[in-house]
């Protein structure tokens, strides 16, 4: 008596509320609703290899698609009004945009009426959908239309709130199928478009002769899978919709741009990755690619970002780091760590030398005086004393008990050589923008909405300086203001920094 | 990749969240980077705390999966969390520490210890980030309490790969650099190093790196 059916053989099948279902579905959609019929019927139009022709009629409220090259099978047909039925998940490894089974269900929410009718080989079919009390209703009838070739025919009674014109059938296509139209194959074949007997043309952002340069981008291997493009490198600045890549699966574009260098206005561009359709990838209205856990995707931004980034410099868009600026950056690490041990004051707000620089360790036991007391705080790399209580010395983090020499003192110390961590760490963060940086106990607080970090937050060496000297100088306002030095004394060691910077830059 | 995030419980301003900088060494990412990564940390950090007002642990679990796809939080996060939530770093480690989210890196760091990494990167990220929440002494007991045998210098080692800069890590991540051979890039013209060792062996690449100690 194991198998449960046998258990519950009294049970009964889940029911389904078809009224609420249906608005569920349609709320799966983030695009527009009235996109429906022409975005879905594309799908299942690229799914199926044998289509190679769509028409679209658009006349007084109707709206009539024709897909050419294929029909739907007798059993399929049968189905088709099945909500989450779909024939296009058969096999696991094939590349179908459409595997919720609810595509062409969802387009009713537009329709009063929806007439299928199909021919494919000896088979001939028709039905017709409608609504009764906010259901969908269908209904087989004999077929009417005159099919010479293998084809099927979808026209829809539009509601009232979602009748289109040509205009939007045309926009549309070329929003979502922009490189299809342009003649780029979709899962292996090229197709057609024609919307009132006019065949539709790609997007204006895909005229080559627009563009400056055109660069390739070429069998990008995202784990054992290919993904490739095209780069346009504009003169002119382009408008926001056309900036990035724009992400193909399976023919059709996905919603956001794949752009990892926003502040480049001057490229658009395109790249196939099917593999995402392929591998299940697409969320739920499959306009958008799954971001987490997904490995393609982490492999896709790494790697398109690297050959992106080769591009855009060549098309010197993007600041190379250059030998030169390398070598500055050494030298602004070599300045610092002489400004910082030039300066004794700096000590008292724990502030010593290099990161993990040398450093001179106190411990306890010795023929030298000192004191135990309550400062900021850093450890050694000496982990324990001889009386095994460790003891911090004066370095930055919070306050904790630190020792130190003095001839006064009470507690008897040696002092060897150790290493100890120097820095306080800055942190570019958000504070009120009239504040530039400021210190607090161990960290530097680099303010980026100052307007001086603003002019420079795009020019990494820039950005370095900035980081640099007033990340110095949050330290000297703050030992001024705690009492710690002198106004001249302030005076002199912030014309210090920036001579000593400045000189270096 | 993962960007390292610090926090700062600030007297004034609360937790401030932000790109940590090392004085004079190249940064750890593009500032629009951190402009994309930064504010969806602090987004997370705010649910955090709504949320571990009905349960920390859970709350915890879904900021560590959450942040954990692009950024590295610290021991500062701990610290930060505790002021904000009034309880004891300790405590907090401890819940962290239980978290399904530690488990399943744990998990993940096993199943990759065999030669052929998935993602070396990430691989390396994972000790990282354990070394970062909890110290290189703590994530190595940690690991050696949960069968992960590895050494100190190595541990060492990948927490140095998963602070390395963006463009660098990039090509770890596209298997252009060895891990190994990230391992011996000095960290003073890291970028400029790992350029000249790209594709190269880990014999052929010490030879070059040689150059750079000299």
């Amino acid at each position: 008596m194991n198998n449960p059916e046998e258990i519950f053989e009294d049970g009964e099948e889940f029911k389904v509320d078809l009224s609420h279902l249906m608005d569920d579905i349609a709320q799966v959609y983030s695009f527009e609703h009235w996109k429906l019929p022409i975005v879905e019927n594309v799908d299942n139009f690229i799914d199926e290899k044998e289509y190679h022709t769509i028409s679209f009629y658009v006349r007084d409220g109707e709206l009539k698609i024709e897909m050419k090259g294929t029909g739907i099978s007798e059993t399929q047909f049968k189905e088709l009004a099945k909500i989450a039925f779909t024939t296009k998940i058969s096999i696991p490894e094939d590349t179908t945009l459409g595997y919720y089974g609810w595509g062409l269900k969802a387009t009713m929410v537009t329709a009063e009426t929806i007439e299928i009718e199909t021919k494919r080989k000896a088979f001939r079919g028709r039905q017709i959908w409608y609504w009764k009390e906010k259901c969908p209703y269908r209904v087989f009838k004999s077929p009417c239309l005159d099919l010479p070739e293998d084809s099927t025919v979808l026209t829809y009674k539009l509601k009232e709130e979602y009748k289109l014109d040509e205009k939007a059938v045309i926009e549309t296509l070329q929003e979502y199928y922009p490189t299809v139209l342009a003649g780029a194959p979709a899962l292996g074949k090229k197709r057609k478009f024609y919307v009132n007997g006019k065949e539709v043309p790609p997007p204006s952002w895909l005229d080559e002769n627009r563009y400056k340069k055109v660069e390739m981008l070429k069998s990008i291997n995202i784990k054992n899978e290919q993904a490739s493009g095209k780069v346009f490198i504009s003169e002119e600045e382009l408008v926001d919709e056309i900036r990035g890549l724009a992400v193909i699966v399976c023919g059709r574009k996905m919603e956001e741009r794949f752009n990892p260098y926003p502040e480049v206005k001057k490229y658009t561009g395109y790249i196939h990755a099917d593999f995402f359709a392929k591998r299940k990838y697409l969320i739920s209205d499959k306009t958008q690619i799954k971001r987490r856990d997904n490995p393609l995707w982490q492999d896709f931004k790494t790697k398109v970002s690297l050959e992106l980034e080769k591009i855009l410099k060549n098309a010197g868009f993007l600041q190379t780091t250059t030998q030169t600026e390398r070598k500055l950056i050494q030298k602004v690490h070599k300045v610092l760590t002489a400004v910082l041990r030039e300066m004794p004051e700096l000590r008292e707000l724990g502030i010593i030398g290099p990161l993990s620089g040398k450093a001179e360790i106190y411990t306890k036991g010795g023929n030298s005086r000192g004191v135990i007391e309550e400062a900021p705080s850093t450890k050694p790399n000496t982990s324990s004393t001889k009386e095994g209580e460790r003891i911090d010395q004066y370095g930055y983090g919070g306050k904790g008990r630190v020792i130190k020499d003095d001839k006064n003192g009470k507690e008897s110390v040696s002092k060897r050589e150790g290493r100890i961590r120097g820095y306080p760490q800055p942190i570019i963060t958000e504070l009120p923008e009239q504040i530039e940086a400021k210190y607090e106990v161990g960290k530097i607080l680099i303010n980026k909405q100052h307007p001086l970090y603003k002019s420079v937050e795009r020019n990494e060496q820039m950005r370095l300086y900035h980081v640099s000297r007033a990340g110095l100088e949050a330290v000297l306002d703050q030992l001024l203001k705690d009492g710690e030095i002198s106004q001249e004394r302030y005076l002199i060691l912030k014309r210090q920094i920036t001579y000593l910077l400045g000189g270096n830059l | 990749m993962r960007l390292p995030v610090a926090f700062h419980n600030s007297e004034n301003y609360g937790t401030l969240i932000g790109e940590p900088v090392q004085f004079g060494r190249p940064f750890f990412g593009r500032s629009e980077e951190y402009e994309s990564v930064i504010p969806k940390v602090r987004k997370s950090y705010n649910e955090l705390l709504e949320k571990s007002k009905r349960n920390l642990k859970e709350a915890l679990d879904d900021f560590l999966k959450e942040v954990s796809s692009y950024a590295i939080v610290g021991y500062d996060f701990i610290l930060c969390l505790s002021k904000d939530l009034g309880k004891e770093p300790m405590e907090i480690v401890k819940v962290l520490l239980s978290s399904i989210y530690i488990k399943d890196r744990l998990s993940y760091i096993k199943q990759n210890l065999k030669k052929k990494k998935e993602n070396p990167l990430e691989y390396a990220e994972s000790f990282g980030e354990l070394v970062s929440l909890l110290g290189t002494r703590n994530a190595y007991n940690l690991l050696r309490k949960n069968g992960i045998k590895i050494s100190d210098t190595t541990l060492n080692y990948l927490y140095k790969v998963s602070m390395m800069p963006s463009s660098v890590k990039a090509l770890i991540e596209s298997r252009k650099l060895l891990l190994t051979v990230a391992f011996e890039l000095p960290m003073e013209n890291i970028e400029e190093a790992a350029e000249k060792v790209v594709g190269l062996s880990f014999n052929e690449a010490r030879k070059i790196l040689k150059q750079f100690q000299e």
